[in-house]
């Protein structure tokens, strides 16, 4: 059954032990990604209007 | 073509008081008759952003149908960070190892980030939406470039930011579509972190994303 998360409290993690460590460091190391926000939009808005959307 | 949408904040115009009393989560909705209880997306905005934003806690933004002025969605964004203090020490020795042995010449301490807090589809919205059919699907994907990821490039030329990040709602495919659409990174290692306060967080899962800032 969907029990959603209480979205008035904050959220925060905490990395444990060294496991966490290298967590951390892949965070840390992982590269930007190459994200087209314009062609993404654009594509999702032509997939609205295949659906019949009235936009 | 002109936009179909736009977006707005919450506390910019008064009417959106009673605007958001509309807005329906349909798998939420019997939560949000008992707020005091569980505060589930739908809930949160009616009971409790106003007063976040308020306070400077969270900003809301709502994004609305251009003719109709009806809310489409709701997010929210909040300054974050992710800090690398263990909750079990780890030796100094261990600690080097592992930097040699992952290439780490600089170790930050803190990472500064962007959380989407909120993130939110109106389900009577959807309906009206489609024509007469089946309810719409993949507005997300098209509201998130278009007016979340915009605001978050804009702040990340201005202040150091290393990734946006958010914690999706304990749902393979919640957690799927953020990686497909919207290329977030899963850190699925369960064991690997722990939540603040892991009683209310509903088996939320973090994801993060790098983005180029300029």
């Amino acid at each position: 059954m969907y029990k959603p998360r209480d979205y008035s409290k904050p959220m925060m993690i905490k990395f444990k032990g060294l496991e966490g460590l290298k967590a951390y460091i892949r965070l840390l190391k992982t590269p930007p990604v190459k994200y087209d926000a314009d062609r993404k939009a654009e594509e999702a808005l032509q997939e609205l209007r295949k659906q019949g959307a009235k936009i | 073509m002109r936009d179909p949408f736009y977006c707005e904040l919450l506390r910019a115009n008064e009417e959106n008081r009673e605007l958001i009393q509309d807005f329906t989560i349909y798998r939420e909705t019997e939560y949000a008759r008992f707020p005091d209880k569980i505060i589930g997306l739908e809930a949160y905005l009616k009971f409790c952003a106003w007063s976040d934003d308020e306070n400077d806690l969270v900003k809301i933004y709502l994004i609305k149908d251009a003719s109709s002025h009806k809310i489409v969605a709701y997010f929210g964004l909040k300054e974050g960070m992710l800090a690398a203090n263990m909750e079990e020490a780890i030796s100094l020795d261990e600690q080097q190892a592992l930097f040699q042995t992952e290439g780490v010449k600089m170790f930050p301490e803190i990472l500064p980030g962007i959380e989407i807090s909120h993130f939110a589809v109106n389900d009577k919205y959807r309906e009206e939406l489609s024509s007469g059919g089946k309810p719409v699907k993949g507005l997300g994907r098209y509201l998130f470039p278009k007016y979340i990821y915009p605001i978050i490039i804009e702040v990340g030329a201005r202040i150091g930011v290393h990734m946006i990040y958010l914690y999706a709602a304990g749902d393979d495919a919640l957690v799927s579509y953020y990686k497909e659409a919207f290329n977030f990174q899963e850190m699925t290692e369960d064991d690997l972190y722990t939540p603040l306060e892991p009683e209310y967080d509903g088996g939320c899962r973090f994801m993060y994303q790098r983005f180029y800032s300029s």
